[in-house]
């Protein structure tokens, strides 16, 4: 369908271009947007509202636009709720109004607008209970929500910019620009951010002359200042939330998620001059397509060339309306009538408001004072208003004028929402009928209609004062200029009117959240229900939320409800909209965490060839390990008991490289170390190690490792993989602290040692092979805890013999430049590789803590570390493990278990029950793991005290997976009590 | 393509690096003047690379130590005022070089800002540790070994995005 002819506008470009809506093909134009190009194309119906279905078309030109949300895209890579006012067209878009089924003329569920009040205030708290809410879920759900999710949109990454600047400014019309080059000149780094693709805001439409030029012309200048000075314009960019001092901007050119930047701005100073949005004034059915805000229809107008109808009727409330009657009427729109609120005689019109009114009148415009629209007669298009009086004769029925368009202005709500997200106070300023900015702290300053300023002049002055302040909070020391002087249309003198009389029934039509199908009833059904407050309100009736989060309803809503209430509005006030101030995609959110990238992994000097030789590759915390591997078995459980069953048989190889590494060093790290863990550090010999336990200061475990004397002023400390950068943090935490001026450094080493673990009874003869003749004679009389040092292919190689399966074992740790010859050279010895599966199957299998045993609710009391305990080291945590709460007979006690049956499997997780109390959880498994060398199913428990007795009788109960398992306590220790295998 | 946001990540040599520690307290004597003597500091060789990075307070890192620094370091060591490690394999240096740089680093931080008065700085670029310094009119930064890998994942791919203008 064509648009007509070549439309002119500032936004506009030769040559067409076509789309679809709805499976039908238009012709816009270049620089159009799709509510021009179906404005242009004589389209009204976009969409359906999300409760009531009704009809609903255009409401605004900007990102409030309540009504018109589209779907861009064919499913299932679409992308919902776009603005169809911000949505810029390109050739071949595929667009879809929301909220209807089959079609957007024909909607089925609109019948239920029919019911009238079933959807009233808070109806999802009285309806569906019977005879249960799963009988209504799937229609509820079908007609839930706005638009559709995609099912599958692969958007391109977001990207991201972080800025530091003097002075961020939000918003380009006249006040930000104002304050933009006031504090450019001054010497500041200037960061302005425009919501809009063009600067300039009101000015773009509004005629003004400033510093002797045209309005058009002082922003084409100041722009251009502005690049000289060095001064960052972001267009189609929205200040939308900060957080203590950080600014988040939100870039989409051209309305539609895809080309999104996030920009991160940490000013010295902001000013917010965002404007402010038209509000509308309510009346019966004032939903209609062809209802729309009068500053809209001058913005399609003046950007796109585009005619929101052909006859309109004007309702307001200020002066400003006549000014923008003629330029409408300029423009090729028969106004057909003004409805001004006001009375004829209202104080303070002044002349060139009178002269307008007269020139209108004589152009045939029917100007009428103290009179209102009371309704909107049409279904899917507006057909007439319905004008009445405000008092005498005729306030009920009122007459009629046939249009197709109402045009609507209650006046202008400064939008300090992003300001407000930071908790600035706001205050209530009688001539705007709004909420103003309050107090404003130095770095953090309002300017423009913010301040309550509607006039140019005013606004200029306000805005470059803001800059000028701005610049020098932010330590800019040059001269900010004179401020520009201007002229433009007529202060508005508003008289504050909210919502046009009407009667009960017509309350229900009255909406004044048009997203959410809030209408003037529900206000008054909620406060009968005792929801008095306006942040109450919102909540029960749903005014302000969604997409639009309030912009045009807020300020209306509350002046209804004080009208309700009785009270004043700047009693009432408004609810507070969240972040973001401009609805952003979940994509800009997660930023780059998205993909392979969602977290951060940290790989091993062995992860490729782990990845290459079939090591499947899981993150464990941050780390990606190799849980089995492929080549021992096609699935983890059959991987995991071969390579368990091999290392004992023979043996085998593991990347323990992501073991924590913390070198402690200086004349007092003896004494640090015996601070920090349970038994002593100092007594090590140089050359010797010691299984360690740390305590966090309440005692409980906190982790456990091997500590490594290299000299006597210097040790390595292990720590658990998941725990390396939480223990360097605990080291440095009391290093920096209790330990402050003491001799004593803490350095992460974990990556700058690779580490394999070689275990099993060949172990020793396949190392010596490796390592050659300079290591055979350390080797053999290496004893068990004993490390040395040495080289090994011309670099570190440090040796120590430490077991954590049971078996003969070695720790080889190595610069991670010889990480992969020397495991190679070790497979070529015979060994094969094993995970992390089979390194927990030996360890249960041996008794050693797996890893959910440090729960940090463990006690060593509780893990059988008696003596550990009873060495009397008075370290950090240790005096209160002799809190009496510590030792009751609750406290849990780690045990072994096995299947009473010798057979049957039990899982960890699953909750521990004795006979005498079936449906009383004495404990839990920790761990469990099929034990290839037992032929059975092992665990370890945390099982109260007053229920451990040797062979004792529980119950493994896990219903999540539907199993009891008769089960039996045993000790932890299920594999070689006395170690002769790892001392041998 | 946007050369003006052009840019290139190399691998640097792996190379022996040494982290010195210094004890709290009043400065010690060791601090002459050859020393950067303020977190941020750096003592550059004649083409203006980095030799020793004062990363944090009473921390310094010597990437690749000439045998003057390792010299300079081990006699601080000796005089009891602090503790030299051997961090070798710990870092990978990473160079990233062209107009581009600036830009792909600001995708992480505000590049500009953190080193506007110091030579180097301690960061998390893309949630990975590192140190990042200037090197003339480019960026040189160690990252944590294990990270690296994703953290050339990650500015890769914000590389090739800034290449393609967006």
């Amino acid at each position: 369908m064509s648009a007509g002819p070549e439309r002119h506008g500032t936004r506009l470009r030769p040559g067409p271009l076509s789309f679809i809506f709805d499976g039908r093909r238009y012709t816009g134009q270049a620089g159009d947007t799709a509510a021009s190009a179906l404005l242009a194309s004589g389209v009204r119906l976009l969409g359906r509202s999300v409760k009531y279905r009704r009809a609903r078309g255009l409401f605004s030109a900007g990102f409030e636009e309540p009504n018109a949300l589209l779907t861009v895209g064919v499913r299932p890579s679409v992308i919902p709720n776009v603005p169809a006012s911000q949505l810029v067209l390109s050739e071949g878009m595929v667009l879809r109004s929301q909220n209807r089924w089959p079609t957007l003329g024909f909607d089925l569920a609109s019948l239920l607008q029919a019911g009238g009040g079933f959807f009233g205030a808070g109806f999802y708290y009285k309806t569906f209970i019977w005879p249960s809410w799963r009988t209504y879920e799937p229609l509820v759900r079908h007609l839930a929500g706005l638009g559709e999710a995609p099912r599958a949109c692969q958007l391109p990454p977001v990207a991201i910019e972080h800025l530091h600047c003097d002075v961020l400014i939000a918003g380009a019309g006249p006040a930000g620009l104002a304050a933009a080059r006031a504090a450019a000149r001054a010497g500041a780094r200037v960061v302005l951010c425009e919501s809009e693709p063009a600067c300039g805001g009101e000015l773009e439409f509004e005629p003004g002359m400033i510093e002797g030029r045209s309005a058009a012309a002082w922003v084409a200048m100041t722009l251009a200042e502005l690049a000289t000075l060095g001064a960052r314009v972001l267009v189609s960019t929205t200040v939308v939330t900060d957080d203590s001092g950080e600014f988040i901007a939100h870039a989409e050119p051209g309305g539609l998620p895809g080309r999104n930047t996030v920009y991160h701005i940490r000013p010295h100073a902001m000013v917010m001059a965002a404007g402010a949005i038209e509000r509308p004034i309510v009346f019966c059915n004032n939903d209609r397509p062809g209802v729309m805000l009068l500053g809209a229809a001058e913005r399609y107008l003046a950007r796109y060339g585009a005619q929101v109808g052909q006859e309109a009727v004007l309702f307001a409330n200020h002066d400003r309306v006549y000014a923008a009657a003629q330029r409408l009427l300029a423009g090729g729109l028969r106004v057909r009538a003004i409805v001004d609120t006001r009375a004829a005689d209202a104080p303070g019109t002044d002349s060139e408001v009178q002269r307008l009114r007269e020139s209108l009148v004589r152009s045939g415009v029917e100007c009428l004072s103290a009179h209102a629209v009371i309704g909107a007669e049409g279904g899917r298009a507006v057909r007439a208003a319905r004008i009445a009086p405000l008092a005498g004769a005729g306030a009920r029925t009122g007459r009629r004028i046939s249009c197709d368009t109402i045009l609507v202005s209650g006046g202008w709500s400064p939008a300090l929402n992003a300001g407000l997200h930071g908790s600035d106070a706001r205050r209530f300023a009688p001539a705007v009928g709004a909420f103003v900015a309050g107090s404003q702290t130095d770095w953090r300053r309002y300017a423009g209609s913010a301040n309550g300023h509607f006039d140019l002049a005013a606004v200029l002055q306000d805005g470059h004062g803001a800059g000028a302040r701005a610049a020098a909070h932010a330590g800019a020391r040059g001269s900010a200029g004179a401020h520009p002087q201007g002229s433009g249309d007529a202060p508005p003198r508003l008289a504050p009117f909210a919502r046009s009389p009407a009667t009960g029934p017509a309350e229900k039509r009255q909406f004044i959240d048009l997203q959410n199908d809030v209408t003037v009833a529900d206000l008054r059904t909620a406060l009968a229900e005792g929801f008095i407050d306006i942040e109450h309100v919102k909540r029960y009736t749903t005014l302000g939320i969604g997409t639009e989060q309030g912009r045009s309803s807020t300020v209306v809503g509350g002046a209804i409800l004080a009208e309700l209430k009785g009270e004043t509005l700047a009693a009432v006030g408004t609810s507070r909209s969240r972040p973001p101030y401009h609805p952003v995609t979940m994509q800009s959110i997660a930023g780059f965490h998205v993909g392979a990238a969602v977290k951060v992994a940290r790989r091993t000097p062995l992860h490729d060839w782990h990845a290459t030789h079939g090591g499947m590759l899981e993150p464990m915390g941050l780390w990606m390990r190799p849980r089995y591997y492929l080549a021992s078995g096609a699935n983890p459980f059959d991987a995991a008991v071969a390579e368990a069953r091999r290392v004992r048989a023979h043996g085998g190889i593991a990347d323990g490289s992501t073991l924590g590494k913390l070198e402690i060093a200086g004349p007092d790290a003896a004494a640090f170390l015996d601070f920090l863990y349970l038994s002593k550090a100092s007594t090590i010999r140089v050359g010797r190690s010691k299984y360690m336990v740390n305590l966090r200061e309440d005692g409980c475990v906190l982790d456990d490792g091997l500590v490594l004397r290299l000299a006597h002023d210097r040790f390595i400390a292990t720590t658990s993989s998941g725990h390396g950068t939480h223990m360097l943090a605990h080291f440095e935490y009391y290093r920096a602290t209790d330990w402050a001026g003491h001799r004593v450094s803490v350095t992460d080493v974990t990556e700058a040692w690779a580490a394999i673990v070689v275990a099993g009874p060949h172990s020793r003869a396949a190392l010596s092979q490796v390592l050659g003749a300079p290591w055979q004679g350390r080797l053999s009389q290496l004893a068990h805890m004993d490390f040395a040092d040495g080289q090994f292919g011309g670099q570190d190689l440090r040796v120590l013999r430490a077991s954590f399966s049971g078996e003969l074992a070695v720790e080889l740790h190595c610069r991670p430049a010889m990480a992969v010859p020397l495991w190679e050279a070790l497979i070529c010895a015979g060994l094969e590789p094993y995970g992390l599966e089979a390194l927990d199957i030996l360890r249960l299998e041996k008794g050693y803590l797996v890893s959910s045993e440090l729960n940090g609710q463990t006690t060593p009391l509780d893990l059988g570390m008696e003596s550990l305990v009873r060495q009397g080291n008075p370290c950090l945590g240790r005096e209160l493990l002799d809190r009496p709460a510590f030792h009751e007979a609750s406290r849990p006690r780690l045990v072994g278990l096995r299947a009473a049956d010798g057979r049957a499997q039990f899982l960890a997780g699953a909750q521990l029950t004795t006979e005498a109390a079936p449906a009383q959880p004495c404990g839990y498994v920790t761990s469990s793991a099929y034990s290839p060398t037992l032929g059975e199913w092992l665990g370890l428990a945390l099982v109260a005290r007053d229920c451990v007795s040797e062979r004792a009788l529980l119950t493994a109960r896990d219903p999540l997976r539907g199993s009891d398992t008769p089960v039996r306590v045993v000790s932890a220790v299920h594999f070689d009590p006395s170690s002769e295998r790892m001392k041998t | 393509m946007d050369s003006s946001n052009t840019c290139s990540i190399a691998r640097g040599p792996a190379r022996t690096a040494l982290e010195f520690s210094a004890f709290g307290g009043p400065r010690p004597d060791f601090i002459a003047v050859s020393w950067p003597t303020a977190p941020g500091g750096v003592i550059r060789d004649e083409l203006q690379r980095p030799e020793l990075l004062h990363f944090a307070p009473d921390r310094w890192l010597a990437p690749g130590p000439t045998a003057q620094v390792s010299a300079l370091l081990r006699a601080a060591a000796d005089t009891g005022a602090g503790v030299l490690v051997d961090a070798t394999g710990k870092w990978v240096e990473l160079l990233i070089a062209g107009p581009g740089a600036a830009r792909l680093l600001a995708s992480a931080i505000a590049v500009e800002a953190v080193l506007d008065r110091r030579g180097c700085a301690a960061v998390t670029l893309f949630d990975c540790p590192a140190i990042l310094a200037r090197q003339n009119d480019d960026f040189v930064l160690w990252v944590q070994a294990s990270y690296a890998a994703d953290f050339i994942a990650t500015a890769e791919r914000f590389r090739a995005m800034l290449r393609s203008g967006a």
